[in-house]
């Protein structure tokens, strides 16, 4: 098991990378190059964190229960949950892009979001964990993965903005989409705010 | 070991701390319960509801509509595990809770074309919908869907009633009922009460709850009623709606009869007639009278009585009398009443009057119904007499004649007699029109010894009056069809008389002389022949118009005047020399136009004209194109006032007519393409046309004939030249281009002398260029050549390149040594010729080179470049120099002893001419260059 910087008594500044000595763990520090004031590990990580996690699982269930996309063809509304359009897809045989949505828009936060979790719980246990690689990695796909949850609105935008035939039809995004949003932006933010330095440390 | 005890000593992250953005999930439970809230309280209420057949209900998309207005969706469609029905899920807004009860109804609505109507007409744009109709009771979430919409509106208000039917026949619910064919309310239920009988439940409207009394009749409405025969063909038709599905109509006889109330019963009868019956049966206001005969007849009750065809009331019994005779008890109704009286008869029209009725049957429909059905029929000779009292005891005839036997009929008519050779289908009975007025009536025909018929009419005293000498009569053909030009004219009488055959007669007279007792009259077999024999008889002109081919011209023709009709062709006969002689009248007011040298020409057809300015069509009125017409014109010389009987010429048209000038003679030697018809032309005149071209007998010349209108007369005299005018093109240019299309013609240049009318035409125009100008004032000199060189016939002669005359013609000098050349100068440059004038040729260009002039070109004119021609100078006094003067002329003024700047001052300016203006015939040298003097010479020569 390899120290870790912290262990050593140094910090690495996130800005220009130089490594400071530390004088007190909960000190900000400076650094000697660029002068940036910075903690050791960032703080309240864990819980700011965890507050977003629960804020983005909160709003997941908005998100896939109100209607996501409306149609209004010839003054007929017709309104369609998230699950809905893929459904729909799938009936309608185009089967890959059925499962695109399906990946990016319940796949992909489901898995952050509950990654998201298994990480913070492990980190936050007391006992003494060995599975700091696969935290680890587990991580760095969360991260990637985030923006692309952003697929789906997208594929509202640019359709709100193409269909737009007055009375023959129209698209107009659903309230989920804004919680769609949201959840997408919060697990985003939940990966940034969580100090993957932590994995490393010794309990 | 700092480091180990660094290590030691790691501090702890520490988490007692707690960060503000938990504010973040707190907000987001907040959202999510505020969600949460809205969608519970905004969530319909689910309803499940069973429908016998899910078809053309859509999840998410059919609707239940209350009043217009969605308030429920179907969520979810399932069937029934046992496969009878299916079942809906709807959710249903929050505003519909209140009336989901135990009594609600729903129904699916459709579109359906149905015989009341189209009903949901709207579903098939926006699909089909469930329909709800509030109930009540207690709250309720399952349903079952009617099968059809219910009983529509039975919450509305009116009078609902019940009636009783053994056969309800096609009636059914939603069935309209009517009052006089206005829907008054709809059958609201069909059923079956515990007497077995059909009870039908209706509705009737507020508005018509006041017609149903307790003696109103209930009857079935079945579609078309077809009654044909007996009162002529009756096709009565319901509503459209209840022609297809049925209904129910009523009558109320009386409408002051009690008011009936709720649930009131009726009998439904299954048809108007019975309905009717029933309401007569009870006592109808009216007359009540006994007929006896001792013959039935074919008389039933129910028969109608007819006064002046028209049914005035029934026969309701038939008994026998104490003495077996036979008694018929007849109803007259209210509003006939009066008409009858005590002088009233009644005889029977039955079958058995069916012969000598035999026009009554294809004529009349009202005698048709009468001849089959039998009927008794009334007449009142004296409308004064009194009135019949109630139950009144009236004998009843066999037939017309019997009741006429009976009647002493005191009629005032007069007796007029016709005679016919139409075997027309007159009877006695026959009628007598005058405008369409009964006037009388054939009393008797007979066929006379020289086969016509006399047929002696009675007419009545009034119309009479309008009888005399001048009338007309003529046998009236209902149907009269006039197709003509000016549209197509239909006419008929009065059905009945469109019918029935009979005689019309009109007087166009009125101020004739009345008739003796012994006049006999022509009765004509239509109006037009009447009107026809009429016109000798009409004041007016009557004139005679004589033609080989009288073309279009027909009886009816009109006589236009400056397209206004002014009379009449009246008759076309031939004459001795089997010319068509048309006998036309001219009404008296216009008699004063017509001039004893008016021309008449047919005015049929359509004139074109072309010219160089485009084409004319003229044409006269489209009436008289296409049904012709003949026309008159006017000369504007003032003549005597035609007299009756003149006789004139028609000509083919308006040309010919105005033609008729003088006639002149004209030879050539040949016709160079002049035919019939082609003009003859003055300054752009067409004064007249040749109307004949021949050959001379030894075919030596063409003779032409020809018309010079006669106002033009005065220039055809002696000395009067004829030419033809054809296109001529050549290098010069085009020349009569207009006679390319107009044809070639003939032109004149007038002469003086005396009137003639024989001529040559020349095959070339006369010298005379402008030929304004007479021939006569032409000067016509002769030049001299030794050579004829580039010079022509008709080249042009120029002075100051100014065109003034032209080359007549050319040939050798007598003694052929020279070449004569002979011109002609236009009467208006005559005195430019003087004795010492000097000709020479114009060659076109001349080309001047030398050192020191440079070089210098010079055009003679574009027509004398390529044809060549004369150009000549005149001097003026003192202007010709000495080394010029030569043996040209004697006559050449000299003034030797002039100073050198008087000789040079006399060159520059202007000066009068030294010599006398040349004569007619003068011989000139014509030499082939100009001396460079004489083209500065200026002679001031006045015109």
């Amino acid at each position: 098991m390899p120290n870790s910087a912290l262990s050593a008594g140094l910090a690495r500044c996130p800005e220009c990378g130089l490594l400071t000595d530390i004088k007190d763990i909960n000190a900000v520090l400076i650094c000697n190059r660029c002068k940036e004031h910075f903690y050791p590990r960032r703080k309240n990580s864990i819980q700011i964190t965890w507050a977003l996690v629960i804020t983005s699982i909160i709003f997941f269930f908005p998100a896939n229960l109100l209607p996501m996309i409306e149609t209004i063809n010839l003054g007929e509304k017709q309104s369609g949950t998230l699950m809905d359009g893929i459904i729909h897809f799938i009936h309608s045989g185009t089967y890959f892009i059925a499962f695109v949505i399906f990946f990016a828009s319940i796949l992909v936060p489901v898995f952050k979001i509950t990654s998201m979790i298994l990480i913070l719980t492990i980190v936050q246990r007391k006992k003494q964990h060995h599975c700091q690689k696969y935290l680890t990695l587990m991580f760095r796909v969360v991260r990637f993965i985030g923006r692309w949850s952003m697929l789906d609105i997208f594929v509202i935008a640019i359709l709100v903005t193409l269909v737009h035939f007055g009375a023959l039809t129209n698209i107009q995004a659903g309230p989920a989409a804004t919680w769609f949003a949201s959840v997408v932006v919060l697990t985003m933010l939940a990966a940034n705010t969580f100090d993957s330095r932590l994995i490393w440390d010794k309990k | 070991m700092n480091s180990d005890e660094l290590l030691v000593s790691e501090p702890k992250v520490h988490k007692n701390h707690i960060s503000p953005i938990w504010i973040l999930p707190f907000i987001a439970l907040l959202i999510a319960a505020w969600l949460v809230y809205k969608s519970v309280s905004e969530a319909g209420i689910m309803v499940e509801m069973s429908f016998q057949n899910a078809q053309g209900i859509e999840i998410n998309k059919t609707r239940v509509i209350y009043r217009g207005l969605p308030i429920g969706v179907v969520r979810n469609l399932e069937i029934q595990p046992d496969f009878h029905s299916v079942i809906a899920t709807i959710e249903f807004d929050r505003i519909a809770q209140g009336q989901l009860r135990e009594d609600t109804q729903f129904w699916m609505v459709k579109a359906e074309l149905s015989a009341s109507g189209i009903r949901g007409l709207e579903t098939i744009i926006k699909g089909n919908y469930i329909a709800m109709k509030p109930g009540n009771g207690e709250a309720q979430f399952k349903f079952k869907a009617l099968d059809d919409q219910p009983l529509e509106n039975a919450d509305k208000i009116g009078l609902y009633l019940q009636l009783l039917s053994d056969d309800p026949g096609s009636i059914g619910r939603g069935n309209k009922v009517y009052y006089r064919h206005i829907e008054a309310g709809e059958v609201q239920d069909v059923y079956i009460n515990e007497q077995d009988q059909v009870v039908i439940r209706i509705r009737i409207k507020p508005a018509f709850i006041k017609k149903v009394r307790t003696n109103s009749r209930f009857y079935q409405l079945s579609g078309v009623s077809f009654e044909g025969g007996i009162d002529g063909i009756s096709l009565k038709t319901a509503p459209l709606a209840a022609m297809f599905s049925g209904g129910v109509s009523f009558v109320t006889p009386d409408l002051t009869a009690d008011r009936v109330y709720m649930d009131h019963q009726f009998a439904l009868y299954p048809s108007e007639k019975k309905a009717v019956k029933s309401t007569t049966q009870i006592i109808k206001p009216g007359l009540y009278l006994s007929l006896i005969s001792k013959n039935s007849g074919s008389i039933k009750e129910g028969q109608k009585i007819y006064y002046h065809q028209i049914g005035i009331g029934e026969v309701i019994n038939l008994g026998l009398t104490d003495d077996d005779q036979i008694k018929v008890d007849i109803f007259i109704e209210k509003a006939y009443q009066n008409r009858l009286n005590k002088s009233s008869l009644f005889f029977q029209k039955s079958g058995i009057s069916l012969e000598a009725n035999l026009e009554g049957i294809s004529l009349n429909m009202e005698s048709l119904s009468s001849v089959i059905s039998g009927g008794i029929v009334v007449i009142t000779p004296n409308k004064k007499d009194a009135l019949l009292a109630q139950k009144s005891i009236l004998p009843l005839y066999r037939d017309e004649a019997a009741a006429h036997g009976e009647l002493q009929f005191k009629r005032k008519d007069r007796i007029v007699i016709l005679h016919s050779e139409h075997s027309a289908a007159l009877k006695v009975g026959s009628m007598l029109y005058y405008h369409g007025f009964e006037a009388g009536k054939v009393k008797k025909v007979r066929l006379l010894d020289n086969d016509q018929m006399e047929i002696k009419l009675s007419i009545s005293k009034k119309f009479f009056k309008r009888v005399n000498q001048s009338t007309q009569f003529y046998l009236k053909d209902g149907l009269h069809f006039e197709g003509g030009i000016d549209g197509i004219k239909f006419s008929t009488g009065s059905l009945e008389t469109l019918l029935k055959t009979g005689i019309s007669f009109y007087t166009p007279n009125k101020n004739m002389r009345k008739i003796k007792a012994s006049h006999i009259f022509t009765l004509y077999a239509h109006k037009s022949d009447a009107e026809l024999a009429n016109q000798n008889q009409l004041p007016g002109l009557y004139l005679t118009l004589k033609t080989d081919d009288p073309n279009s011209v027909t009886i009816g023709s009109k006589i236009y005047l400056k397209h206004i009709p002014v009379g009449k062709v009246i008759k076309l006969d031939f004459d001795k020399k089997n010319q068509v002689e048309i006998s036309i009248r001219i009404e008296s007011k216009y008699r004063h136009k017509i001039s004893s040298n008016s021309q008449f020409y047919e005015a049929g057809g359509i004139t074109l004209k072309g010219g160089l300015r485009g084409f004319k069509i003229q044409t006269q009125s489209l009436a008289s194109v296409v049904k012709g017409g003949i026309a008159v014109y006017i000369p504007s010389i003032k003549s005597s006032l035609a007299k009756n009987g003149q006789q004139f010429k028609l000509y083919q048209n308006i040309e010919d007519a105005k033609k008729t000038g003088i006639k002149i003679t004209l030879q050539a030697p040949n016709a160079d393409d002049l035919v019939v018809g082609n003009e003859i032309k003055y300054l752009g005149l067409t004064i007249g046309e040749i109307t004949e071209v021949t050959i001379k007998k030894r075919a030596t010349a063409v003779i032409f004939k020809a018309n010079i209108e006669r106002k033009y007369q005065y220039l055809i005299r002696q000395h009067t030249l004829f030419w033809i005018v054809k296109p001529e093109v050549s290098l010069t240019g085009i020349k009569n281009i207009s006679s390319i299309v107009s044809g070639t013609y003939l032109q004149i240049l007038p002469g003086n002398g005396r009137l003639k009318n024989q001529f040559n035409i020349l095959n070339k125009p006369p010298l005379a260029v402008n030929l304004q100008h007479r021939q006569n004032d032409v000067l016509e000199i002769v030049l001299e050549s030794d050579r004829l060189g580039t010079i022509h016939v008709d080249a042009p002669v120029m002075y100051r390149d100014v065109k003034v005359g032209r080359v007549v013609s050319v040939g050798l000098a007598d003694n052929s040594t020279n070449v004569n050349i002979k011109i002609a100068i236009d009467s208006e440059y005559t005195k430019l010729v003087r004795t010492d004038s000097r000709f020479w040729r114009a060659s076109g260009i001349s080309l001047d080179a030398g050192i020191f002039t440079g070089v210098s070109l010079n055009f003679g004119g574009f027509e004398s470049l390529i044809q060549g021609g004369i150009s000549f100078a005149t001097p003026g006094r003192n202007q010709v120099n000495e080394d010029d003067e030569n043996d040209y002329d004697d006559n050449v003024f000299i003034d030797d002893e002039a100073p050198l700047f008087e000789r040079v001052r006399n060159k520059i300016l202007p000066q009068p001419p030294a010599s006398q203006a040349a004569r007619q015939g003068m011989h000139f040298i014509l030499v082939d260059d100009p001396d460079k003097d004489w083209l500065e010479w200026k002679a001031k020569i006045l015109k």
